[in-house]
């Protein structure tokens, strides 16, 4: 039940729309994802815009980095989710303990991120 | 030879108790004196015929009791001495050869003349006349009260083995003998019965062993056992409330059942049990009182503990957050750097200003960080001997924590980018920068700064990694600070305006760091 492989860009370049408040680590991450064929669609810092965006743009994987300075981004996994969308989360949380039960099934990707690691989680390549 | 105790700075407690401690050492004394002066040495009639009325405390055991007195007398001290302490070891050692000597006459169940060392003839002859029974010999429970309280003051320095498990254990040992002789007065047992015949402590012997005991163990709040009393921890506040009722209720009982005070209102039974139902009462009270406090106590600690984990949680969070803009840090210089040196340098610098701001946040308990100071120590480095100055015009303000970091890498860049194409490049060349601010009352703080035309043409190429630069200083402080930055790269030279909104705070008249 991956959507992505019904999805009619599997296999091309996904669109990526990039939660992470932190401006330096979201310009790495932006580097890597268009250096691996990506479109990238922020990075975004604001909880209200990245909410805006999780319902509106139009992306095939959401990576979000949970906690953001006005709360957590589980909202925004949840309207990606709810769009079919994939949600990837990105934190400096070890524990999955912090997440709410019905989002702790997610990947998540720690940080500091490695770049294989995130252009595995975005791509996983053909099922 | 020095104490381990004295060569530590004792504490107020400590000083308290062994002053307490000389205290009831002295009133022991005073009661073992009272013995001699009234039976043996002076006879005062009023004090024999109060005697009458109890038993009859020997004056051996008056004299051990004296000794072992002053013996804690002399050792109960912070820094003790060894004239002192030898002369207090001798003392003991009497108490204890005293004891001993009463306890061969009843094994050898003959008379070694001890009472006459301690009389006078016309005592003993005044005795007589008031018909009282005097054999001679010092009883089972006086000699082994005086034994166990002499050893205890021979242990006074012991170090912690054998030594201080038979003290640990003689000195409660000594106060519950003194004790039951106490009580066996308090509940008028009468004087031909067994107890008697096995304790047959006099009243002033009990009553100086009672006031000894405790004095011994005070004498040494540093051994586990004071040291339990004393203790901050809810052990210490568990062991002085629930210690002192559990002593307290029933000596308080034994008075007022010796007073008859129940019974003359009550009839025997009827006061038994009030008594019983009234110390069932008072240690149920003490008890839930005390259970109470350390429930609160209890709380606290799981809440400290629960903050703590929560704090542990935030730290790593912020160390692996450090750690991904390090690794990001990195990888940007490392895409636009040339060569390997140029990479060391701008790498260097931009780790050198993340910790600036650390170490500032860090120096006020990441409150913030004062401005000026801040712009500063970044522009520092750039700065050499004769070489062009940076000029701050604005009033300080404290900029929020969140905003130090931004702020503090977006100067960095702007500094480097000066320091090596613009005003601040070589000496006599530059021509310096201006940074100027305002705040405004919902505390945003424009910061300007301005690099007039160096004269060595526009920047046309920013140099190595400086495409990573420009792009931090136009997007840093509006990604996290949702404020804007303005750079303008021109023939008039540079100019950046950052906008940072409600990140300052003018400092309150405090004084600056």
């Amino acid at each position: 039940m991956n959507p992505t492989t019904e999805h009619p860009r599997a296999g091309a370049g996904r669109r990526v729309l990039l939660v992470e408040d932190g401006f330096l680590v979201a310009s790495m991450m932006r580097r890597i994802l268009e250096q691996a064929g990506h479109t990238v669609l922020g990075p975004i810092s604001g909880l209200p815009e990245a909410l805006a965006a999780a319902g509106s743009a139009d992306y095939d994987v959401a990576l979000l980095d949970i906690s953001l300075a006005e709360g957590t981004s589980a909202d925004v996994a949840r309207r990606a989710l709810a769009r079919g969308r994939r949600a990837i989360f990105v934190t400096g949380y070890a524990s999955a303990e912090l997440l709410p039960p019905d989002l702790r099934a997610l990947p998540r990707l720690l940080k500091p991120v490695d770049p294989e690691s995130l252009r595995r989680a975005v791509d996983p390549g053909p099922p | 030879m020095i104490d381990s105790q004295a060569a530590t700075v004792p504490s107020t407690a400590s000083q308290r108790c062994r002053a307490l401690a000389r205290a009831g050492a002295i009133v022991a004394g005073v009661v073992s004196v009272s013995v001699l002066v009234g039976w043996s040495l002076i006879s005062v009639p009023a004090v024999l015929h109060l005697y009458q009325l109890t038993d009859k405390p020997s004056p051996q055991a008056a004299v051990g009791l004296l000794l072992c007195s002053v013996s804690l007398w002399l050792q109960a001290r912070d820094r003790l001495s060894r004239p002192l302490w030898i002369t207090g070891l001798a003392a003991a050692a009497i108490t204890v050869a005293l004891g001993v000597a009463a306890q061969a006459e009843w094994l050898l169940d003959r008379e070694l003349g001890l009472p006459n060392l301690f009389t006078t003839a016309e005592a003993r002859e005044t005795l007589a006349a008031l018909n009282i029974r005097f054999d001679g010999r010092m009883s089972h429970g006086g000699s082994a009260l005086l034994i166990m309280l002499g050893v205890a003051a021979l242990l006074h320095r012991a170090p912690p083995g054998p030594g201080l498990i038979v003290t640990s254990v003689f000195t409660p040992l000594a106060l519950f003998l003194s004790l039951i002789g106490l009580l066996g007065f308090a509940f008028a047992i009468p004087s031909d019965s067994a107890f008697w015949k096995a304790i047959g402590i006099a009243m002033q012997t009990a009553l100086a062993g009672l006031i000894l005991a405790p004095s011994l163990i005070l004498a040494r709040p540093d051994r586990p056992l004071m040291a339990m009393i004393i203790s901050p921890m809810a052990g210490g506040y568990l062991a002085r409330r629930i210690l002192l009722a559990g002593l307290a209720v029933p000596l308080v009982v034994a008075v007022v059942e010796f007073l008859h005070v129940p019974s003359s209102w009550l009839g025997e039974q009827a006061a038994a049990a009030v008594l019983v139902v009234a110390s069932m009462g008072v240690l149920g009270i003490v008890i839930l009182v005390t259970c109470s406090a350390l429930n609160r106590a209890d709380e606290h600690r799981r809440r400290a503990e629960a903050s703590r984990a929560l704090m542990l949680d935030e730290l790593d969070h912020r160390v692996k957050n450090t750690l991904a803009t390090v690794q990001a840090v990195c990888e940007h210089t490392m895409a636009g750097a040339r060569d390997m040196r140029g990479f060391e340098d701008a790498f260097r610098g931009r780790i050198r200003a993340m910790a600036l701001a650390h170490e500032a946040l860090a120096a006020r308990r990441w409150e913030g960080v004062y401005l000026r100071r801040m712009v500063e120590t970044v522009v520092a480095p750039f700065i050499g001997p004769g070489a062009a100055s940076v000029r701050i015009h604005g009033q300080d303000v404290l900029l929020s924590a969140r905003a130090a970091l931004p702020v503090v890498a977006t100067l960095h860049e702007l500094a480097t980018n000066a320091g090596k194409h613009g005003t601040l490049a070589g000496p006599g060349r530059g021509l310096g920068v201006d940074v100027a601010w305002t705040i405004d009352d919902t505390g945003t703080v424009v910061l300007d700064w301005i690099e007039p035309a160096s004269g060595i043409g526009p920047r046309g190429n920013p140099g190595e990694s400086g495409g990573f630069g420009t792009n931090l200083i136009r997007g840093l402080i509006a990604h996290e600070l949702k404020g804007s930055t303005d750079l303008t790269i021109g023939p008039g030279g540079v100019r950046c305006r950052m906008i940072i909104p409600g990140s300052g705070r003018r400092p309150d008249g405090g004084p600056r760091p």
